[in-house]
């Protein structure tokens, strides 16, 4: 038995939970120990990652399979392939960076031992999520990763956020208000979509007499009727949807990532909401494919109109982590529209905005969660003009953080949207007519990006310098520590712009296998 | 070695640009001779390309990033170069390295904190956008040469906004970028479209393939990048960005909106002419679009006030004469008319550009009001000036004559062997284009070389400088001789520009135009001390200056549903989609209230519950047996 994937999921458990019971650790040790075990666990995710190559063979790498709960007849099945070996990289990296990021910066409440043991669980908790292949596993460790976030929003959010009224809407809650607030919505949307998940789950299960999800995906639906297969790819994809989020289901994710920690909505943005559209591709699409079929357009269309919804709310949205959160939504509907066209391309397309979105989010939250710590506020119209000026290195990342956002050619972002609406154009298998319209307005919608996150940087990037920062001496440019955080990502940004088949190679083949069309290339 | 070239003309001015963004402040003392040596370099593989291209042919495939598996197509981004690609890039080489040398000594120094001149930061962008528009030229794969465009796009939103304290500059930098970002919309969807139903964006593939690929998808790809060249190269109805882009530094304007970027568009016509000429209707459109602009905008030009606004509408109306010349192709082997044009256009237009530079440097403003008795200040500045405006003009025997002639010889060309309407039009615009030309250069030139010297702006404008360092004016030189000699490919033309001819009737009657427009304009203004601009009525020429008044247009039909759009959106997030799940918590909120009324803690009363509950069960049970 190959103990690389029990090690990279345990081992950041385990000092999880050192860290809560083991009493009277400092703050600094804790941080230390915590960024040890992530670096630790990065070397591991790399060490799997490189053994689990080649990716173009059925089947998983590095299995592990053993016997769990015999009298359920479920087993605690890991494995490795082409799909999710970029998330655990990701996730491990995350991981790793959320907790150097305590080494120098602080959260504006709550001690660090309990802040880390929760990050590293998070980890923990969402390797499982990437790596198992049984469904029962799956469901239990997508639901461990849900407390310790619970937690972190509660505990560790900020709760000096002003109160906004508005005139002619419903105003939103402030101060410690809005911490319960984000922290209970948090709970209760993820919380109801696990049980909706869980009904499918077991539906499934019950009808085929297996949890073990590759004998599922090579049944492809066998023992279930068309209409189960609907309504089990139904309540496993609504499920999903929550935590994806998938509109009209995301009024959970702007006060989440506007109240949790710099690192906690890292986190969120880069691992968390990845959890659910990885589902949809691990489970939704291969166990129950004519159900799935058959839902495709509807979860298309929800897909163009989040990136739609989340773009327009982006244009008037005046705090900027709430803003880039719309965005999120807006990323996040190309994935989906990607895994509902059912084509190679676009499920490719879908995995790639996966990793690009995890990548430029993370690095935005990373700078707009610094530029909060020191003027205290992440209102565009407070922060100011000027911020390139001011901050250069700072307004330099926000700059390029906005660039990959909005899907610039040569950076991440551009080939994930590209490959989706190609697959959504070429789709017309699964999403009927709603293909090529739903291709177009994704095309329309990188428009409407460009013109939020240059909005972004026209009231905040140029402009003369902002008087009211000038003389407070809090404010200083970028440290070397943010920038050694903010480098991985930005290299991992610009590489995966420039040579897209670093991922396409990893993805193409699983892809292929999990569609039923073939595995190498001809 | 014609690979070796192509590639460096692409990685030289990358690698500068990265080392110049990112190289801490002990490397800011050397961002001049390093961004100078760059593209000196650049220039230096760009010429050693054309010379590899004419000794040994062409090169189709050049590896540059390797193959993307999209799991429909594998597409490979690679370069190619052949004599479309090598002329060009030593064109956009040339004005990229006058660009730089000019700029040290007009961006030179640090400003003032309030006012910084960020020259670093200008010169590696500079470098960005030239390792851009190279990768465009010399793609060989569609979605490569997007990659290009797009990050041409947002270098030219820097360098637009580079006086970013500047309400006005960073406002033109976010409009740039959108209005062509909208016409990249259809380029994107022609890639999409490509991909799917032709399995390769391959330019080769394409340019093999465009007769047996379905009419329908031809017509529809061509149609779509049209959109995008109409944007790139700011043509009607998509120009409306170029002219507010004159808030960049002239030295900018010089690089981005006269001498390359606005040529992508009519460059990627040229590129693909089969795929185009496949397509009838994408080629007509783009014949009625290139006449409306050439003309429009000529006689917007006429009506500016200010000298950098004269030069950005001539340059669309001079871009919109190359769209005319290629859209008058009628085989594969037809864009020289077109190209030819373009190189000369880069030559001259440049040159006027850093010209402006000059004289905005000695007067303090871009007004033409406050300019004037150049002629008398400075000789050898209003020589060089008239020399530009002239081959604007198409004076003989300047570059600009030569290239407008063979794009009016195409039309009429066109015109007389089955071009229809289309090609008439042409040709009735780019004669009528001429003398409107020719009107406007001589008034510029009148504006500004004659008279006398006019007292500077009141508030001091951009500062007043007594002379003209030598890194501003030795570029000009530089340029002038190809303004002036360019014509000179037509003795022993390269295979590019072989359909690129001159008729002499045609020829002819597109001089005498422009010479009779400018001899009145002259007469008038020496004669009677007139300005040509003040014979409009006061109301046409308010309307033409405006640009027609078409940002009011955009502004009614996009910008401002769309702000209306957004702000019901925002609301509605709260008030509509977010109702339910705050319905539900209230609901379960109350539900939980009403039930904790019934733990009342009494005995009793749980047994009273107890006996409804059987009551109820039994009930049930009675009446569903």
């Amino acid at each position: 038995m190959n103990v690389l994937l029990p090690a990279m999921i345990g081992l950041p458990l385990a000092v999880a939970l050192l860290l809560l019971l083991v009493r009277g650790i400092s703050d600094g040790a804790a941080v230390r120990i915590a960024t040890g075990t992530a670096a630790v666990n990065l070397v591991l995710a790399v060490v799997a990652s490189v053994q689990a190559a080649p990716f173009d063979r059925s089947g998983p790498g590095l299995e592990v399979d053993a016997s769990w709960i015999p009298a359920l007849g479920v087993r605690a099945h890991l494995g490795m392939d082409g799909i999710s070996t970029p998330l655990v990289l990701l996730t491990a990296l995350m991981g790793l960076l959320v907790t150097a990021h305590a080494l120098r910066v602080r959260p504006s409440a709550g001690r660090l031992p309990g802040l880390m043991a929760c990050f590293l669980a998070v980890e923990g908790g969402a390797l499982a999520t990437f790596t198992s292949l049984d469904l029962v596993l799956f469901y239990i460790a997508f639901e461990v990763v849900l407390v310790p976030m619970w937690f972190v929003i509660a505990l560790w959010g900020d709760d000096k956020q002003p109160p906004r009224p508005r005139p002619r809407s419903t105003p939103l809650p402030g101060g410690q208000a809005a911490r319960t607030d984000a922290a209970w919505r948090f709970m209760l949307f993820t919380a109801v979509g696990s049980a909706i998940m869980l009904l499918g789950l077991l539906l499934v299960a019950l009808q085929t007499g297996t949890t073990d999800l590759v004998v599922l995906a090579d049944g492809a639906g066998a023992g279930m009727s068309h209409e189960t297969q609907v309504l089990a790819a139904s309540l496993i994809v609504l499920g999903l949807a929550v935590k994806a989020p998938m509109f009209p289901l995301h009024t959970w994710l702007p006060p989440a990532h506007t109240i949790a920690p710099t690192g906690g909505s890292m986190l969120l943005a880069a691992v968390l909401l990845k959890m659910g559209t990885y589902g949809l591709v691990r489970i939704a699409l291969p166990v129950a494919p004519e159900g799935f079929e058959t839902i495709a357009p509807a979860l298309g269309i929800l897909g163009m109109a989040g990136a739609v919804w989340g773009g327009l709310a982006c244009l008037v949205e005046r705090d900027l982590k709430r803003l880039i959160a719309f965005s999120s939504v807006a990323h996040m509907g190309f994935v989906l529209v990607g895994v509902a066209s059912m084509t190679p391309e676009g499920l490719q397309g879908a995995l790639f905005v996966n990793i690009a979105h995890g990548l430029i989010t993370g690095l935005l939250f990373l700078v707009v969660g610094s530029l909060k710590d020191r003027h205290h506020t992440a209102d565009l119209h407070v922060l100011g003009t000027g911020l390139r000026d001011r901050l250069p290195t700072m307004g330099w990342l926000l700059a390029l953080g906005c660039f990959a956002g909005l899907g610039l050619p040569g950076l991440a972002g551009f080939w994930g949207e590209l490959l989706a609406i190609v697959g959504t154009w070429g789709g017309e298998d699964a999403l009927g007519a709603t293909a090529r319209p739903l291709a177009v307005i994704g095309v329309v919608s990188t428009l409407i990006a460009s013109a939020y996150l240059l909005r972004v940087l026209w009231s905040i990037w140029h402009g003369p310098r902002e008087e009211r920062w000038r003389s407070d001496p809090d404010i200083t440019d970028a440290t070397a520590h943010e920038v050694a955080l903010a480098a991985p990502l930005v290299v991992a940004t610009v590489a995966l712009g420039l040579l897209p088949w670093l991922l396409l190679d990893i993805t193409g083949d699983a892809v292929r296998l999990l569609l039923g069309v073939g595995g190498v290339t001809p | 070695m014609t690979t070796t070239a192509a590639l460096l003309t692409v990685i030289i001015p990358a690698v500068v640009s990265v080392l110049g963004l990112f190289t801490g402040s002990r490397w800011r003392p050397w961002a001049r001779e390093w961004a100078v040596l760059g593209s000196l370099t650049c220039l230096g593989a760009a010429v050693l390309e054309v010379y590899g291209v004419l000794a040994d042919g062409p090169v189709r495939q050049i590896t540059l990033l390797g193959e993307v598996d999209t799991g429909i197509a594998v597409l490979s981004l690679d370069l190619r170069a052949d004599e479309l690609s090598a002329f060009v890039a030593v064109a956009v080489a040339l004005v990229a390295c006058c660009v730089q040398i000019y700029s040290t000594a007009y961006l030179g120094g640090e400003g003032t904190p309030d006012e910084p001149l960020r020259y670093p930061a200008f010169a590696a962008t500079v470098s960005l956008f030239t390792s851009a528009m190279m990768l465009v030229i010399h793609a060989e794969d569609l979605v490569l040469l997007l990659m290009g465009w797009e990050i041409m796009g947002i270098s030219s939103y820097l360098l637009i906004g580079h006086h970013s304290e500047r309400d006005s500059a960073r406002a033109a930098a976010v409009k740039a970028f959108l209005v062509t970002r909208f016409g990249d919309l259809g380029v994107t969807i022609a890639v999409v479209m490509l991909i799917v139903t032709a399995r390769t964006t391959a330019i080769r593939d394409l340019l093999a393939r465009a007769e047996e690929l379905p009419q329908s998808t031809v017509t529809a790809v061509a149609l779509l990048l049209l959109m995008g060249v109409a944007g790139k190269s700011a043509q009607f109805p998509l120009h409306t960005w170029l002219p507010d882009a004159m808030e960049g530094p002239t030295p900018v304007s010089a690089l981005i909106h006269a001498a390359t970027m606005v040529a992508a568009g009519v460059f990627l016509v040229a590129r693909l002419l089969p795929l185009f000429l496949a397509a009838d209707a994408a080629l007509t459109v783009a014949a009625v679009i290139a006449s409306i602009t050439m003309l429009g905008a000529a006689l917007a030009a006429l009506a500016q006030d200010d000298l950098k606004r004269v030069l950005a509408w001539s340059t669309i109306s001079q871009v919109a004469y190359m769209l005319a010349g290629v859209s008058m192709a009628q085989a594969a082997t037809d864009a020289g008319p077109g190209v030819f044009h373009l190189l000369s256009h880069a030559a001259f237009k440049a040159m006027l550009f850093l010209i402006a530079g000059c004289v905005t440097h000695l007067v303090g403003s871009t007004l033409m009001v406050h300019m004037g008795g150049l002629q008398r200040t400075n000789l050898k500045l209003s020589v060089l000036f008239g020399i530009g405006l002239a081959a604007l003009a198409g004076v003989p025997p300047l570059s600009g004559f030569w290239s407008k002639e063979t794009v009016l010889t195409a039309a009429e060309h066109s015109a007389m062997h089955g071009g229809g309407w289309a090609a008439w039009l042409v040709l009735v615009s780019g004669m009528l284009t001429a003398l409107v030309t020719g009107i406007y250069a001589a008034r510029a030139y009148g504006l500004v070389c004659l008279g006398d010297r006019r007292p500077p702006p009141a508030d001091g404008g951009h500062g007043v400088h007594d002379h003209l360092p030598s890194a501003m004016t030795g570029v000009l030189y530089v340029l002038a001789v190809p303004t002036v000699l360019l014509g000179l490919l037509m003795v022993h033309p390269p295979e590019l520009l072989e359909s690129a001819e001159i008729a002499l009737p045609t020829a002819a009657l597109g001089t005498l135009l422009p010479l009779a427009g400018i001899a009145w304009v002259l007469h008038l203004q020496v004669r009677c001390h007139r300005d040509v601009a003040d014979l409009l009525p006061g109301a046409f020429r308010a309307f033409l200056r405006s640009g027609y008044r078409l940002d009011d247009v955009q502004d009614a039909l996009v910008v401002r549903p769309v702000k209306a759009l957004a702000r019901v959106v925002a609301a509605g997030d709260r008030d509509v989609v977010d109702a339910g799940p705050r319905g539900t918590a209230s609901l379960a909120q109350a539900g939980g209230i009403a039930l904790r009324r019934a733990q009342t803690g009494l005995a009793t009363g749980y047994v009273t519950w107890l006996v409804a509950g059987a009551l109820a069960v039994g009930i049930a049970g009675v009446v569903l047996a």
